[in-house]
């Protein structure tokens, strides 16, 4: 237990043993408080080296897991099961590029990013291409009868009101898949003028409607996903 | 969650699905979302000479509760003023629909796409517009 190099999520001092020589006791981490960038050493900015967090979040995992603390006292393993929830959370936070973007311009701005009620514009015709393809696969599953044996399921199949359904579902989601792309890299781009204190404020609005975008994004994926399933079944 | 009958007949049966040009005579557009769920919605008004709500029609990408708000938003739109239009307020539709407190945003999207409709017809037709999304919707 004395290897763990960890930063005391409770008094926020740095590499801290098992117990807090910053303020000589085991706090109960304040959840509102932890840093998930400073969790992982790394810097709090748009991009995020991928391969890094992975690494880190597995040696943290590694020395923190709460199975490895059964035989310490309770109070360190309630320590060890809080920093590892914290961990886990962390993880998922910054690893989804949506949520990492809203949380970091959480961090900077100090309040939750602002949403815009106005559509970005780069992906209003998906919107409506995707509605319109969601109601003709609706208006096909309506007609569509049970098939009465595995014989007439596996010929349906093969259905060409079916096929042609799938092959524009999967069209969509390419383009899909290319505007979150087109959003990756657009946030690569805003990283590498992040450090310019003047584009600052410029650079947090882009990425509050960016993170829109991929949240629209999702949504548009999840029907599609989903409509698809419906088709197989 | 439970869905009152309500939002199930307005998503079974939505009415007035579909689209005008955005570009024909007395039609006015508008599309509002929602990024932290995904929801999308457009509606259209299409209003004639006398200012009277002809007819109107709505798309929207969302959850039931959504595409109720929207539907039944379109069928409230029908027969009015701009000035009815533009009082209706989504607690109205909180109340017909009878959507839970998770729900409320859904009607609150209805409300916005309402106004923001309304507005850009009077826009194309260069009369003063109203305040969309000013935060008074609760």
């Amino acid at each position: 237990m004395n290897e763990i190099k960890v930063k005391c999520l409770g008094c926020g001092s740095l590499e801290k043993g098992d117990f807090c020589g910053g303020c000589h006791t085991i706090l109960p981490i304040d959840h509102d408080e932890v840093d998930f960038f400073q969790l992982f050493d790394l810097e709090p900015r748009p991009a995020l080296d991928r391969e890094l967090l992975d690494q880190r979040f597995l040696e943290l995992s590694r020395k923190l897991h709460p199975d490895r603390h059964t035989a310490e006292g309770s109070d360190l393993r309630l320590k060890v099961l809080s920093i590892s929830a914290e961990l886990n959370h962390g993880y998922r936070i910054l690893a989804d590029t949506k949520e990492r973007v809203r949380y970091l311009v959480g961090k900077v701005t100090d309040q939750e990013p602002a949403e815009a009620k106005q559509v970005p514009p780069e992906m209003m015709e998906l919107f409506f291409e995707v509605h319109d393809l969601m109601g003709e696969a609706d208006a096909y599953l309506k007609q569509r009868k049970p098939a009465a044996s595995r014989i007439e399921a596996a010929l349906s199949m093969s259905d060409s009101g079916r096929r042609e359904l799938r092959e524009r579902i999967n069209a969509l989601r390419q383009r899909g898949n290319e505007t979150v792309a087109r959003v990756e890299q657009e946030i690569t781009q805003l990283d590498a003028a992040w450090d310019d204190s003047a584009e600052r404020p410029r650079i947090l609005e882009r990425l509050s409607r960016l993170a829109d975008v991929l949240s629209y994004m999702g949504r548009l994926r999840g029907s599609l996903d989903d409509k698809e399933l419906k088709l197989e079944m | 969650m439970a869905y009152s009958d309500k939002v199930l007949d307005h998503y079974n049966n939505p009415r007035n699905m579909g689209s005008f040009g955005k570009e024909e005579d007395g039609v006015g557009t508008g599309i509002v979302g929602a990024p932290e769920c995904g929801d999308v919605m457009k509606l259209q008004v299409k209003i004639n000479d006398d200012g009277i709500i002809e007819d109107a029609k709505f798309k929207t990408f969302g959850c039931g509760s959504a595409i109720a708000s929207s539907s039944l938003a379109t069928e409230w739109l029908k027969g009015r003023t701009v000035d009815q239009a533009l009082a209706i307020k989504n607690t109205d539709i909180v109340e017909e629909l009878n959507l839970p407190p998770v729900k409320i945003h859904c009607s609150v999207l209805a409300e916005d796409a309402i106004k923001a409709a309304v507005n850009d017809f009077l826009n194309r037709s260069g009369k003063p517009t109203q305040a969309v999304g000013d935060g008074s919707a609760s």
